[in-house]
């Protein structure tokens, strides 16, 4: 073994081991986790069976802490481009309170914990799922593609749409058609979305040199594409309703949400210029999430008022 | 250069984490314990049904 002179072994010991907390949980990127509880949630009511309480809420907690992990690694792994571009600079790993490789121990773990209790304790499928997901975001989305390819939203995307369908297995033990629809729904909406953020913050990512669409095919095809995804949409969300897993209450408020959503994005591509250019662009952002959240909250609360499926009050 | 490679302010830091670790392994365990009850009496009401 080498000696390791004192001075440089103790500052490299003071160098880590600094991170509070909250620093630790700023790590789980708590903003996308609460998404992914709540699509988690969705997936849980909508799924034909019942579970445990109990276990209802342990898998949700497997499938947070998974979602958790992944932030962490990402920001592991993504901590030399995160230093550059302002929203994520102040993230704890470029800012030096937790070192890189603290960062993928603590993911690492929470990654291997959430899947061994959701496959312990729930079943098999859904834990083959979570570790999926995770290998999905961590390994094809942050190391591969989002360096790689200004498609890296529509394919990375899939990660953040998997959690109602591994809840949805939590429940069935099985990948149904209704949590495919689930699934689908996020996964079509994630490219709009996260695009419409990329139209306004381009300058980060260019500089960071991540190649999204608009600083590598142009603002126009961004826009044309915003507009493209989101009419594929809305055919795609109607699915869970043709397949029997909503109800009209579902139909007529995805129908009227749509519509909004469909105003935001023409307005994407209308507006090219200046402010009411940006302007536009962070509407449809903002209306993107509330979108997501109001068509999925849709399914508990006709769960909770009791509105029969689509499908058993068509003729 | 001090000897102590952390002082009072990373100890406190420090402290607080290592309590944060304690209360999230405090609800671990009785989080297990309350999984392992659910599936041994969800084990016992099958068996009795058949």
């Amino acid at each position: 073994m080498r000696d390791i002179p004192l001075e440089i072994s103790s500052q490299n010991l003071a160098q880590g081991g600094q991170g509070t907390a909250g620093d630790y949980f700023a790590l789980l990127k708590p903003r996308v986790m609460s998404l992914v509880i709540f699509t988690a949630i969705v997936g849980l009511v909508a799924a034909p069976g019942t579970l445990h309480p109990l276990l209802a809420l342990v898998a949700l907690l497997a499938i947070a802490v998974g979602a958790g992990a992944s932030g962490a690694l990402n920001m592991w792994y993504d901590a030399d481009i995160d230093a550059i571009m302002r929203r994520t600079r102040s993230r704890p790993v470029p800012r030096g309170a937790i070192l890189p490789g603290e960062a993928l121990g603590f993911g690492a773990t929470l990654a291997a914990g959430s899947v061994l209790v959701l496959g312990l304790t729930i079943n098999l499928v859904a834990a083959a799922l979570l570790a999926f997901t995770i290998f999905f975001y961590v390994v094809i989305y942050t190391m591969w593609l989002k360096r790689w390819t200004p498609q890296n939203i529509v394919i990375g995307g899939a990660a953040g749409a998997f959690p109602p369908m591994i809840s949805w297995a939590a429940v069935t033990g099985t990948i149904d058609p209704g949590a495919i629809s689930l699934f689908l729904i996020i996964f079509m909406w994630t490219p709009p979305h996260f695009w419409a953020l990329a139209l306004w913050r381009e300058t980060d990512f260019a500089a960071a040199g991540v190649p999204m669409l608009p600083n590598v095919a142009g603002r126009d095809e961004t826009r044309k594409q915003i507009l493209i995804y989101s009419i594929l949409l809305v055919p795609i969300a109607f699915i869970p309703a043709l397949l029997g897993v909503c109800g009209v209450v579902y139909v007529i408020g995805t129908a009227i949400l749509s519509a909004m959503f469909l105003y935001y994005a023409i307005n994407v591509y209308r507006r090219r210029q200046g402010e009411a250019a940006d302007k536009a662009c962070k509407k449809l952002f903002a209306f993107s999430i509330s979108w997501l959240f109001m068509v999925f909250a849709l399914i508990p609360v006709e769960r909770v008022i009791g509105i029969p499926s689509f499908t058993s009050v068509l003729p | 250069m001090s000897n102590m490679p952390f002082d009072t302010k990373d100890m406190a830091r420090r402290r607080k984490r290592s309590i944060v670790m304690a209360v999230i392994l405090a609800v671990l365990i009785v989080l297990f314990f309350a999984i392992t009850i659910v599936r041994l009496s969800g084990n016992a009401a099958t068996m009795a049904g058949s």
